[in-house]
């Protein structure tokens, strides 16, 4: 066997929480071989990134090491000292953080902080010092290295501190890097590139790393190996492939199954994981998930089990692994179960028609001083029509104006120009302007369950106020309550929810409740904006679920609003891809998600983490990120990024919309046949990735 | 220790939803988590009781001269400059008043005046700051910009401009009501609230805007209702804490403001017994008879100390609610 | 950066115009005869339409404005309405020195020692020394000018007498004896001070240790020392930039209560005098300087800020 790089044995961690010690993490075992990646994954609360820290030893004020050990070079990391760990960080173990443009000191230079870490450790001087940083920006693929040195981390895009992260991460070979949740705060496209340059960077440099994410996707994109961690316990770890290909536990099956990739279609139900995960510090003698698991008998409630080699390389820690390993029980099974008696009616809930918005700052002082901002185009001319009982899904990245188009049809903002026609009949673009019957067949579930509700209104008073102002009929208070209660049901809430105040649900069943309420009018169309992207991967299948069941009880339409395709192909009849304020391709599901697609679809499409190792691939790289909408691109405004570039002509005109079958549309110079033969070749050739672009200029004026 | 300097925070040290502890048990350990809070807030109780019920307990009116025979004794005499003694609980001073009764009756003007006047400054100022940031464009811009202007006068000096002119307006105006509630009094309160009403609607204005972009707003907006649920039904409750924050730290400023006036002789006017302008009577005879000047001082310091740390207090429990 | 100081140097020129609006407004709210309030009930009406002709109060309130507000930039402030009408500026200049360098020292006293105390205090987080700093900034600190001063009269003056009560100020006088003068009204202002700077600097300081790029510092394995005072310290010190000029308005409220607390012939004690007299000439003089030198210091605090912070420098 191997020598591990590092190795962690038995460790458990507590928090202070008032006056009492709870536990957070128990008795954690894990080791990392050298060139491996590991990645370390579990839901929100699963003590991931308490582990990953505590294993560089670095622990947040309120938490102690209670028990264990860390191996790292042949001593405990625990015991070596302030003056030895510290030869140690920065030099041998070195850290990749999740929120990037807090991690640098906003008021020193790239080039201070880069370089800092190499003085201190290679002992080198200052000139020396900043041309191996330059290196190592080469490294990452930044073409111009001086220039970015140069800079302040506020003038960088996300993308580039990334990169920046990375380097200086990198700079001093370090035998372990641990990544925690790297590419979280970025777009799908940019995600894609830095994932890819972070596998190899990692390999070449001969270092080993801890991958600490949620995103299983990622995980198999990225990692050789993977711990499965649930309510601060492991459950499994296995190699990457066996774990996705046949998971031994059957939280690491569930969590699998909760994927809108792991169904073979939009028509089965996805998996759901029921109950919570268990609260701080509730630790029992019985098995942590065996609350939650479909498989759990007696043993599992009265003992823990324990950490058994499974072979192979791999630990599970389940009473009846050896019966799941053996195919003789199934831990959750994807029902077929296919809803909707009614199909989608040609009829149309929604048009709205030549969408646009501008945003332009005026301010008194502005007008004063003559100051004038240059305003962005959020929104430009954007048609979208929605059937009635179907699901209108719309994809892009930030700054897409995905959200701007939501907003404009709410009348949360008001649109410069456009056309709104509600059931055919007209609709005023401003909130102010439009009726009851208006506001009550369309409404929306926000994004952030955590500010949807209202914290100082219980969750009656918040659905029995959208009732009493929106329904059809004056209702006695008692009516109301009844009708809550109903609707709680609905949802999958119980009615003693009715009382209870949002600090005291969870983000899932926030979210129910902000879906209960936007449903409580019966409304024709629900708007929903990236409904479960701050949820966990086991409460967004959930969610959707719920979504789905609702369209099927209630004979609602939806707009879907997402970054991920996942999501978006998993529930939507018809999908738009937005991007800088356009749509630059719209159709039936299946035809937007099949070639030919627009060359910017096609990498959204390339760049979204398959959950499967198998199918690892590079990639298409998009050159640098989506450009400021302040400044967009003259005809196609795809240009400076498209890997499929035809010629001058991109830059000049703008593309013509080529119509296909079924109403498939896509905004591009390449006629669809053309595009077709060309995707079905095969991926465009990698450029330089990031190499030719400036950094972002953004703050130098 | 390595960890002892650093300070991160904790990925999900927050306790599990539903399992908040009771309230009885959270005011405990928010006791003894900080006692100093809770000594304050009992001082500022007692302060409070005796503005309410000060006159009921002092043993003489603020302004009785008092003589020989009301304490049994032979002498017509006003008992001047009198030393601390059972009779006299602090003193008399230089006239012959006992010092205890004048304090007890002074509470009114010295926590009484700034209390109401804070609280009329919270009632108006938020309503404003709530208003002009829901509102936003430009009634806010003017608004806020009349304010900020305002607050870029120090508060001593726009104090002491509008006490120059509000004083003589009020004892001009010849109003009945002004007259029995003493155009000084209502002149300090005059002063204290339009000093505190920009500065409270500020608070009040930035809270709203940190607030008024939530998803819950905007679902109140999209179910059609009305500006006045918006601002007090869904606003109001999650700016509450910040304003009772400024408020219990502006009550402290207005006590310290309306002593200090006293003290420059130009607050409540005798014979009221104030006490900054006990302070500033009692100056003159510091050899004779210190207890005369040291019992209002001493007043005044305890006073402030209780309600800063309580403020303090109020400070912290509402910043580990959030 | 250049407009940015402009815009900064308008805005102060609108604030400056605003206020004097509003203070010349509030000063003549008075209900007509501010020369019977001077002269008194029984004054003659020759005698008061000599007066209201004498200080231009017959004119239109607006034009009453302009015309001060001329006089005021042109280095004409009027005259006082005391005996002799002397000229405003020239009483208000004498004293002003007096008061500049009293909150001179003042701030020369508190600026060290309270980032000192702050930075202290955050460092030790929770330690004696901390809620030692933190109670009695809290505290004793937290006292009415006029009290403070009393009771360090007493101690200082009265009981050890080592230093002046009041504060006599003779042509002739050297440094060392302004010094000693103008110790006790500047430790006076000082404790104020120093107990809400201090606070704010903790509190600024804690919250710059829990950001990520400290963490980011720490983990290059570079000295803790480093990590606070090459990182951190500097971070934490601009917002306190902003929080020293608001004090400096506080400190001239402060200081018109301390100057007359210690008799000190300051514009603080003109001003109250100004003020028992209805002497409105000197009165609006005072406040507009007082409200320019708070607004100028606003403004080299955001000035200051801006040169120092990269994210506002550069944009």
């Amino acid at each position: 066997m191997t020598e591990p790089v590092i190795s962690v044995e038995d460790l458990s961690i507590e928090y202070r929480i008032g006056r009492e010690w709870l536990s957070a993490v128990e008795s954690v075992d894990l080791r990392i071989n050298p060139l491996q990646i590991h990645g370390l994954v579990g839901e929100s609360g699963s003590g991931k990134s308490t582990v990953a820290m505590a294993m560089i030893h670095y622990l947040a004020r309120n938490a102690r090491i209670s028990d264990g050990r860390i191996i790292f070079d042949d001593q405990d990391l625990r015991t070596v000292g302030d003056s030895a760990i510290r030869e140690i960080w920065g030099n041998q173990i070195s850290l990749v953080p999740q929120n990037t443009m807090d991690s640098l000191n906003p008021s020193l230079r790239i080039s201070r902080q880069m370089t800092e870490v190499t003085r201190r450790h290679l002992g080198i001087g200052a000139t020396e010092a900043h041309e191996r940083a330059e290196d190592a920006l080469r490294h990452v693929q930044i073409a111009d290295p001086e220039q970015v040195l140069s800079r302040y981390p506020h003038q960088l895009s996300g993308g580039m501190v990334q990169r920046v992260m990375i380097a200086m991460a990198l700079s001093t070979r370090p035998r372990l890097v641990v990544l925690d949740e790297p590419t979280t705060a970025l777009d799908v496209t940019t995600q894609a590139v830095i994932l890819d340059l972070l596998r190899d960077l990692i390999k070449e440099e001969e270092a080993a790393a801890l991958y600490v994410s949620h995103d299983l996707g990622t995980v198999a994109q990225l990692c050789d190996y993977v711990t499965v961690l649930y309510a601060g316990e492991v459950m499994e770890s296995a190699p990457v492939d066996e774990l996705f290909a046949g998971p031994r536990h059957p939280y690491t099956a569930g969590l699998l199954a909760c994927l809108p990739s792991s169904t073979g279609g939009s028509k089965a139900r996805l998996t759901n994981i029921e109950g919570v995960a268990p609260s701080l510090g509730a630790r029992s003698s019985a098995c942590v998930f065996a609350d939650r698991c479909p498989l759990a008998t007696d043993t599992c409630r009265r003992s823990k089990p324990p950490l058994e080699d499974a072979g192979d390389g791999r630990l599970v820690r389940c009473w009846r692994w050896r019966e799941i390993a053996a195919g003789e029980i199934t831990p959750f099974e994807t029902s077929q179960r296919t809803e909707r008696a009614a199909g989608p009616s040609r009829s149309l809930v929604l048009s709205a028609h030549g969408m646009s918005k501008r945003f332009g700052e005026k301010r008194a002082l502005d007008r004063l001083t003559g100051r004038r901002s240059p305003g962005v185009q959020a929104l430009r001319d954007v048609s979208v029509e929605v059937n009635e009982r179907s699901t209108f899904g719309l994809v892009g990245e930030s700054g897409s104006g995905k959200t701007t188009l939501a907003r404009s049809i709410l009348a949360l903002i008001e649109a410069d120009k456009g056309e709104l026609r509600l059931s055919d009949q007209p609709v005023s673009l401003e909130l102010k302007h439009r009726d009851r019957e208006t506001l009550r067949n369309l409404r929306t579930v926000f994004q952030n369950p955590d500010d949807s509700l209202n914290p100082y209104r219980t969750v009656g008073q918040t659905i029995g106020r959208t009732i009493h102002k929106l329904s059809l009929e004056r209702r006695s208070r008692s009516a109301v309550r009844a009708q809550v209660e109903e609707l709680l049901t609905a949802v999958g809430l119980t009615a003693d929810y009715y009382d209870r105040r949002p600090a005291f649900l969870s983000g899932g069943e926030k979210q129910r409740v902000a879906i209960a309420r936007a449903f409580a009018p019966n409304p024709a169309l629900v708007i929903a904006d990236e409904p479960t992207s701050s949820l966990d991967v086991s409460v967004q299948a959930v969610i959707i679920n719920l979504l789905k069941d609702l369209r099927a009880a209630e004979g609602a339409s939806y707009i879907v609003i997402s970054h991920d395709l996942e999501v978006v192909s998993y529930l939507a009849d018809n999908i738009a891809v937005m991007y800088l304020g356009e749509i630059v391709e719209q159709g039936a599901g299946e035809a937007v998600l099949r070639f030919p697609s627009h060359p910017y679809t096609e990498a959204l499409l390339s760049a979204a983490p398959t959950p499967d190792p198998a199918a690892r691939h590079h990639p298409i790289a998009l050159r640098g990120e989506v450009p400021s909408p302040r400044n967009r691109p003259s005809g196609c405004p795809f240009h400076t990024r498209c890997p499929r570039k035809i010629g001058t002509v991109c830059e000049t005109d703008v593309p013509p919309v080529r119509t296909g079958e079924n109403g498939h549309e896509i905004r591009c110079h390449y006629p669809l046949a053309e595009l077709k033969a060309i995707q079905d070749a095969g991926p465009p050739a990698s450029g330089p990735s990031a190499a030719d672009t400036p950094p972002d200029e953004e703050g130098d004026r | 220790m390595a960890e002892k300097d650093y300070a991160e925070p904790a990925a999900h040290a927050a306790p599990a939803p539903g399992s908040a502890p009771k309230r009885r048990s959270r005011l405990r350990t928010a006791i003894t988590a900080n006692p100093l809070a809770f000594i304050g807030a009992a001082g500022v109780v007692i302060f409070v009781l005796l503005t309410l019920f000060g006159p009921l307990l002092a043993p003489y009116s603020y302004d009785q001269i008092i003589r020989g025979t009301d304490i049994g004794g032979e002498t017509r005499r006003a008992l001047t400059s009198r030393p601390p003694s059972a009779d006299f609980l602090f003193g008399t001073d230089q006239r012959g008043r006992d010092i205890f009764s004048r304090m007890l009756w002074g509470a009114r003007e010295t926590i009484g005046l700034p209390l109401v006047a804070t609280i009329i400054s919270v009632i108006i100022g938020s309503s404003l700051g709530l208003f002009i940031g829901y509102v936003g464009g430009l009634v806010d811009d003017i608004i806020s910009r009349i304010l900020d202007s305002l607050i870029s006068i120090p508060a001593m000096v726009l104090a002491l401009v509008m006490i120059s002119t509000i004083v003589p307006l009020l004892s001009a105006s010849g109003s009945r009501l002004i007259a029995v509630l003493g155009p000084s009094n209502i002149s300090l309160t005059t002063v204290i609230v339009l000093i505190y009403v920009p500065i409270i609607s500020r608070i009040a204005r930035s809270a709203t805007l940190s607030v008024r972009d939530r998803g819950y707003i905007e679902e109140a907006k999209l179910r059609g209702e009305g500006t006045m649920h918006i601002l007090f039904r869904q606003i109001l409750p999650s700016v509450l804490p910040a304003l009772v924050v400024e408020a219990s730290l502006r009550l402290s400023y207005a006590i310290i403001l309306v002593t200090s006036l006293g003290f420059l002789g130009l607050g409540v006017q005798p014979p009221s017994p104030e006490w900054g302008r006990m302070v500033l009577d009692a100056r003159t005879q510091i050899s004779e008879a210190p207890w005369e000047l040291w019992y209002p001082v001493l007043g005044i310091a305890v006073l402030i100390i209780s309600f800063n740390l309580m403020s303090d207090g109020i400070r912290r429990l509402l910043r580990n609610e959030e | 950066m250049t407009r940015y100081i402009l815009r900064r140097l308008l805005l102060l020129a609108v604030t400056l115009l605003v206020t004097s609006f509003l203070i010349f407004a509030l000063t003549n709210l008075l209900p007509g005869d501010i020369a019977r309030l001077v002269l008194g009930r029984d004054a003659s009406p020759t005698a008061i339409e000599n007066f209201e002709a004498k200080f231009g109060l017959d004119r239109p309130p607006l034009a009453q404005y302009v015309d001060w507000l001329g006089g005021f930039l042109t280095a004409d402030w009027g005259r006082s309405f005391t005996a002799g009408n002397p000229p405003v500026r020239d009483l208000v200049l004498s004293r002003l020195s007096n008061s500049l360098r009293l909150a001179g020292l003042t701030l020369a006293i508190v600026i060290p020692l309270s980032l000192l105390l702050g930075v202290v205090a955050a460092l030790r987080e929770g330690s004696i020394t901390d809620s030692t700093i933190s109670v009695v900034s809290l505290s004793v600190v937290g006292l009415p000018e006029f009290v403070t001063g009393i009771v360090l009269i007493n101690i200082f003056a009265l009981w050890l007498g080592w230093l002046p009560a009041t504060a006599y100020i003779a042509q002739d006088m050297s440094f060392l004896q302004w010094i000693r003068l103008l110790i006790l009204p500047a430790l006076t202002a000082s404790l104020v001070l120093t107990g809400y700077i201090t606070r704010m600097t903790r509190a600024g300081m804690l919250e710059e240790l829990k950001k990520p790029y400290v963490r980011t510092a720490t983990l290059k394995g570079i000295p803790y020392r480093r990590v606070v005072f090459a990182h951190a310290l500097r971070n934490a010190l601009l917002p306190t930039i902003a929080v020293i000029a608001l004090s400096i308005g506080w400190l001239m409220g402060g200081l018109v209560v301390i100057e007359n607390v210690f008799n000190f012939p300051g514009v603080g004690s003109l001003l109250v005098t100004a003020v028992t007299q209805k002497n409105l000439p000197v009165l609006q003089a005072i406040s507009v300087l007082i409200v320019f030198f708070y607004a100028s210091a606003n403004l080299v605090a955001d000035l200051l800020f801006a040169l120092l912070n990269p994210r506002v420098r550069l944009s």
